[in-house]
């Protein structure tokens, strides 16, 4: 069971206020500190359980420079075997469109039964790369999947829709299945695991080296302009001393009928 | 003069709301832009599908075979691509859904058309339109535009455009004929599966508790049950606190776990990222707690408490006990 | 002394005496050499460890608390007892010796035993053997009548049958010589008034007939001889080893308190080795398999174990012996089974012999280190087990989150580190200098992660830095170059973040020069004095506040007009791993008018808050009451209403008791430096 992994280096937002930089067509990364993409994180997760299962090859793929490999080597700790960089640099000129491309090209030459991606990254929350590579190299697909078993040189998914339903089909190998959270538990890697890894084979590829004719690659998509939410009139907001808030807070409720 | 076209999404044989929201997005578009709204359907038995939007579209084309039963993004993509290649449209409206997730690259990468997923707006400028989208679960919002090509793919967020009708149509119903050739498909429907049912139904509650991972440890949990038991309510969650295990499936908010419609829904240490919010538009009066001010939660909420929960949860606990008692 | 009777010369079908004892002694020696050899190897195949340092201090260690057996006492009665039992046992191993040698060769004396010296020992030996007897019998008694409930064993059954065979043998040892010596005397040999045991044996033997009293004399010869032979190759067979091993544990003793041993002590660079932390018995190092063979059973670890106390799967005790058995299991004294692949197999411990959660129960408090008569170390293989299993990913979900956000970010909360200097912008009057390259100070203050964000402990910070503005002391923080100190990250096991959040912190030091460091925290204190390479002269605040109020410069003049009572706790790592007990009790008392009272469990015996280690991240689900809450109660108990901390975790942690106990209102918890401030 060969499977290819890609995966993407994000910055880590969650306590983070925000800050537009001076071109406005993106956020100020200098004072981030970044992660492997949390979907991301499933993935190989997932890939690891279905090796230690059926034996074969986890491979970890990465768009980017080197900074970005720490990710590479983060999914190598975990239990990928080998990874790939396709050194681009400034991958930001790049849409998921070109992206897509650049991956679906790079996995055409590896063995693969199935490839992962996550569902979403945590910076564009664009959804396409991996639906994109499925369509170019062909691939049968599931999308959102929360558990996956493989039958017979088949994948049995169960993809999440909406309303707590979910959708169970039936995917012939070799596909691309992008991963939902929660689909496992992702094992903890030390910073030596982290250290250690750096012993797996980590090949970077050259953009140029590819063959993607420079049109295929050139964005259909433009960001024109990022900037904060705009500030809507939003919540009432309750003040005063803790007793104060307390009280309009009953209030509220008494006026909603449910405080008996 | 072009068409715009909105991939109607359906499940079981009920038209979902998002196809409502996008036939509202596009009749508004064609009125401004002069275009015509065409929906597509494709399925099975689908004459009362026609029925709930023909007057919300133009034209209808729409595909009634046995093999469309179940959702196939392979079999949709094909024919799909064969009525862009056909008519050009300048728009074509997917759902942001699981399905229009799958759907929609695929298309793209097909058609060589470019796509912006979960867009919130839509803004025409020049001979273009602009796509409003966020990033950065929500703290970001983005402007898109697309480079020189004939149309584009939109997926559209769920609950961002009203449902209502607007304008006066009359939907020109076009009937057609899967397509002669086959569609090889390699991934087949099994079954739809319910997550389990569990002993409470939040769907159904007048008074929720809702706690999300402001919340920091699972044990820290007790103090959300104990406010809802103190007001009688019922503990719900958003999705962090499900794929840490701390709460079950049943108890989730939010696109991917049910949606609510209490009288009153308290979000705890709740951030208010969309996928959640998504599951409390029914809700009468949203209270939020969060001490992050920025918080987009606040943007949503009717009535908002900028405090660390861990001092004011109980306090607003004590309070509610007191005045039962009293 | 002339023995009348000589068993070297007796006959037995044919046999002399003297080829009986021989017998006996080189069959028993034989024996025992090939237990001792079996339970060296197992320490020969375990993992180096460095013992031979410091050898006078070893020494007079070795003299304090071995011979003398310092920390006996703790346990008044009980202690007291034993101390009787050991040294009666030191002084009587010359008579057995000579016991054996009066079985090989009549009339053997030991050299320098002839004339006064061995009258003088007689008298001595004699003496210990009533108080020995006695004192084993008192021992038994209080074994089956008052039952401690620190023999007890949380799972499974304590080997009592064991204590009570020792204690028998060791009476019949008594009894028997006892019994030689009375009828000895009887049948004509030289006696002496003052040996009161022999002559109490003359006394009860009085009127037997003579060849009744050789008979007593010769079958009591006979069976000392044997028994005393069974009783040493019992010994390395079950908890009393520690009568041949104890005297070498203290010996080995861990000298460093308050650090944590490296992964191997053989091998600095980590990444060399192929797994890091203990899996298996062989991971251990040598000295703490022997700590496994030494363990007395005597429960005095459990017994103030803080997470044994609050029902956690934690008992101490029960670690040691779980793995001690596992051990002489997976090493068996004979192999019975044809060896395979599978010796020395030992499998995993973790899962089979300990579980996780008795794992990580471990608040790192060291009261149990504290109390162990012989030495045994706990803190060090809670470690070094769990770096094993963070390295193998068990480690629960919440801990992994913790650890990645000590990573990226330099503090457990995730917060970006350009933040972390934002609490000095509410302090109006005082000014905060954040060092840049090349600055010189005389302090360097350390706040580390929970005061920088914290907003409970931001306050303890602003009243670190007024009073060393007012002590007109030149300071400054690192600000958003520092990162936690990476205490908690090594004690959880995490051993390569620990290091590289230890090169990131000495990297930023070396940018500027200061005197010393001085700590919010008395974990950060513990980790940069005793973890930390390099010799970083640290001090805790209160360490470091003391002499400025001795020598006047910092004057505690406000008195407190209020009638509260307080009460001093001891954080761990203050007091037991550092030995800081008088200092912040002084500061205290500086304070005009301020009534104090201690609590019981105080200095080397307080309990631990709950700790500022795994606690914040992780839920141990058996426990039936925080450590907080029971401390608050001793406090409570002790009549105080007002808990004075020095310690950040401590301050959080009664904080949150005193609410969840219900007592909010009736006390309240104040940090040390806070209360000073308020003073001056």
């Amino acid at each position: 069971m060969d499977i290819v992994v890609c995966v993407k280096r994000v910055p880590l937002t969650e306590e983070v206020d925000l800050v537009i930089d001076e071109q406005k067509k993106g956020i100020k990364k200098d004072q981030l500190a970044f992660v492997l993409n949390d979907w991301d994180n499933y993935a190989i997760e997932e890939a690891i359980i279905l090796k230690e299962k059926y034996g074969g090859e986890v491979i970890a793929v990465t768009v980017g420079s080197e900074d970005d490999e720490e990710v590479l080597r983060r999914s190598l700790a975990m239990g990928a075997d080998r990874a790939i960089r396709v050194e681009a640099d400034d991958i930001s000129r790049f849409d998921s469109f070109g992206i897509s491309k650049i991956l679906a090209r790079v996995v055409k030459d590896l063995p693969h039964d199935l490839v992962f991606t996550g569902v979403l990254a945590d910076d564009d929350n664009g959804g396409m790369v991996g639906m994109m590579m499925a369509e170019e190299l062909k691939l049968n697909h599931a999308c959102m999947v929360t558990a996956i078993e493989i039958e017979d040189g088949k994948a049995r998914t169960t993809s999440e829709l909406e309303g707590g339903l979910g959708e169970a089909s039936l995917v012939e190998l070799p596909a691309l299945i992008t991963i939902q959270t929660g689909i496992n538990e992702p094992r903890y890697v030390s910073i030596l695991g982290i250290r250690k890894a750096a012993k797996k084979e980590l090949k970077i590829i050259n953009l140029a080296d590819l063959g993607i004719p420079d049109e295929e690659l050139s964005p259909k998509t433009i960001v024109e302009e990022v900037y904060l939410p705009p500030e809507t009139e939003g919540a009432q907001m309750l003040t005063g001393d803790p007793d104060t808030i307390a009280s309009d807070f009953i209030e509220i409720l008494t006026k909603k009928g449910v405080m008996e | 003069m072009s068409e715009i076209f909105v991939i109607v999404e359906h499940r079981l044989g009920e038209t979902r709301d998002i196809t409502f929201e996008m036939l509202w997005k596009a009749g508004e578009l064609a009125q401004k832009l002069s275009h015509t709204v065409t929906a597509i359907i494709l399925g099975h038995d689908v004459s009362s599908l026609v029925e709930n939007i023909s007057d919300r579209a133009d034209k209808i084309i729409a595909f009634d075979d046995e093999r469309l039963k179940n959702f196939n993004a392979d079999i949709h993509k094909e024919i799909i691509y064969a009525l862009i290649e056909e008519s050009k449209p300048a728009l074509t409206l997917i759902g942001n859904t699981s399905w229009g997730m799958e759907l929609a690259p695929c298309l793209s990468v097909k058609t060589d058309l470019p796509l912006a997923t979960d867009c919130i707006d839509i803004i025409p400028k020049d001979n273009t339109f602009i796509a409003q989208r966020q990033m950065f679960n929500g703290k970001i919002f983005a402007n898109v535009s697309f480079a020189k090509s004939e149309g584009c793919l939109l997926t559209i967020r769920a609950g961002v455009f009203p449902k209502d009708k607007i304008g006066d149509r009359k939907a020109e119903i076009i009937q057609q004929d899967f397509p002669v050739t086959d569609i090889p498909v390699k991934k087949s429907f099994v079954e739809f599966v319910e997550t389990a049912a569990g002993d409470v139904d939040i769907s159904q509650a007048e008074l929720l508790v809702s706690v999300g991972r402001g919340i920091g440890e699972e044990e820290n949990i007790s103090l959300i049950k104990e406010l809802a038991e103190a007001l009688g309510g019922v503990v719900s969650c958003s999705r962090p606190i499900v794929d840490k295990n701390w709460l079950p499936k049943y108890l989730q908010v939010g696109t991917s776990g049910k949606s609510v419609s209490p009288k009153v829904y308290i979000a705890v240490g709740i951030s208010g990222a969309f996928q959640h919010m998504a599951g409390t538009s029914g809700a009468g009066v949203i209270i939020a707690v969060n001490k992050d001010p920025k918080a987009p939660i606040f943007r949503t909420a009717d009535y908002g408490i900028v405090d660390d929960l861990f001092k004011i949860v109980p306090i607003l606990k004590d309070k509610v006990l007191e005045v039962k008692k009293g | 002394m002339h023995h009348k009777i000589q068993p070297a010369l007796e006959h037995y079908l044919g046999i002399p005496g003297s080829v009986i004892t021989l017998f006996i002694l080189i069959a028993g020696l034989a024996l025992f050499f090939y237990i001792i050899y079996k339970r060296y190897v197992l320490l020969r195949s375990a993992k180096p460890d460095l013992r031979f340092d410091s050898l006078w201090q070893r020494f007079y260690d070795l003299i304090i608390y071995g011979i003398l057996q310092w920390r006996q006492p703790r346990y008044l009665w009980i202690g007291i007892l034993h101390i009787m039992i050991f040294w009666g046992f030191v002084i009587l191993a010359l008579r057995s010796i000579t016991l054996y040698g009066l079985g090989i060769k009549a009339e053997f004396i030991l050299p320098f035993m002839g004339g006064f010296i061995g009258e003088f020992y007689l008298f001595f030996k004699d003496i210990f053997e009533i108080i020995v007897l006695f004192a084993c019998i008192a021992a038994i008694l209080r074994r089956a009548i008052s039952r401690p409930a620190r023999y007890e064993f949380k799972h499974g059954k304590a080997h009592k049958f064991h204590a009570y065979l020792v204690l028998g043998l060791i009476s019949f040892l008594m009894i028997t010589d006892m019994a030689m010596d009375g009828s000895g005397i009887l049948l004509g040999e030289k006696n002496a008034f003052w040996l009161p045991a022999s002559n109490t044996a003359a006394y009860l033997f009085n009127g037997l007939g003579q060849n009744t009293l050789k008979s007593i004399f010769l079958w009591n010869y006979w069976l000392h001889v044997l028994t005393l032979m069974v009783f040493l190759n019992y010994l390395p067979l079950g908890k009393h080893f520690h009568i041949i091993t104890g005297l070498f544990n203290v010996f080995f003793r861990k000298l460093k308190k308050g650090s944590i041993k490296p992964p191997r002590w053989d091998i600095e660079n980590i990444e060399e080795l192929d797994s890091l932390g203990v899996e298996k018995v062989e991971d251990f190092t040598w000295k703490h398999i022997l700590d496994f063979y030494t363990c007395t059973e005597c429960g005095r670890c459990s017994d103030n174990c803080p997470a044994n106390t609050v029902g956690r799967p934690l008992s101490p005790m029960e670690v040691t012996l779980k793995v001690r058995d596992y051990a002489y299991q997976s090493n068996p004294l004979i192999n019975f089974k044809a060896k395979t692949d599978s010796h020395n197999q030992n499998l995993s411990l973790i899962g089979k012999v300990l579980t996780p959660d008795e794992i990580w129960s471990c608040t790192t408090c060291g009261a149990c280190e504290e109390e162990c008569p012989v030495f045994i170390e706990y803190i060090d293989k809670m470690v070094d087990l769990r770096r094993y299993m963070v390295e193998s990913g068990m480690i629960p979900k919440d801990f992994q989150d913790a650890l990645l956000r000590f990573e990226k970010t330099g503090n457990p909360f995730g917060k970006p580190p350009s933040k972390r200097a934002d609490w000095v912008e509410e302090l109006d009057d005082v000014s905060v200098k954040i060092l840049e390259e090349g600055d010189e100070v005389d302090v360097l203050y350390f706040v580390d992660s929970y005061a920088s964000f914290d907003p409970q402990i931001q306050q303890v910070a602003m009243a670190i830095v007024k009073g060393l503005t007012k002590a007109g002391v030149t300071f400054g923080i690192l600000g958003p170059r520092e990162s936690d100190s990476a205490h908690q990250v090594r004690r959880l096991g995490e051993e390569g973040l620990f290091q590289f959040l230890v090169e990131e912190n000495i990297e930023i030091f070396k940018t500027c020069t200061f005197k010393q460091i001085v700590t919010t925290d008395p974990h950060a204190f513990n980790t940069l004095q005793n973890d930390y390479p390099g010799d970083l002269v640290v001090k805790h605040y209160t360490d470091y506040f003391l002499p400025l109020i001795e020598s006047g410069r910092l004057k505690p003049a406000k008195s407190l007009d209020n009638e509260d009572i307080y009460t001093y706790h001891d954080p761990c790592y203050l007091g037991r791993h550092n030995d800081i007990y008088e200092a912040p009790r002084k500061i205290l008392a500086s304070i005009p008018g301020i009534q104090i009272v201690e609590m019981e469990r105080n200095r080397d015996r307080s309990f631990c808050c709950g700790g500022g280690d795994i606690n914040l991240w992780y839920d141990i689900e058996e426990e039936e009451m925080r450590m907080g809450e029971k401390r608050v109660a001793m406090a409570h108990e002790a009549g105080a209403n007002v808990i004075v901390t020095a310690c950040p975790f401590c301050l959080l942690n009664f904080d949150d008791a005193i609410k969840t106990s219900g007592l909010e209102g009736q006390m309240r918890v104040v940090d040390l430096m806070e209360l000073l401030i308020s003073t001056l």
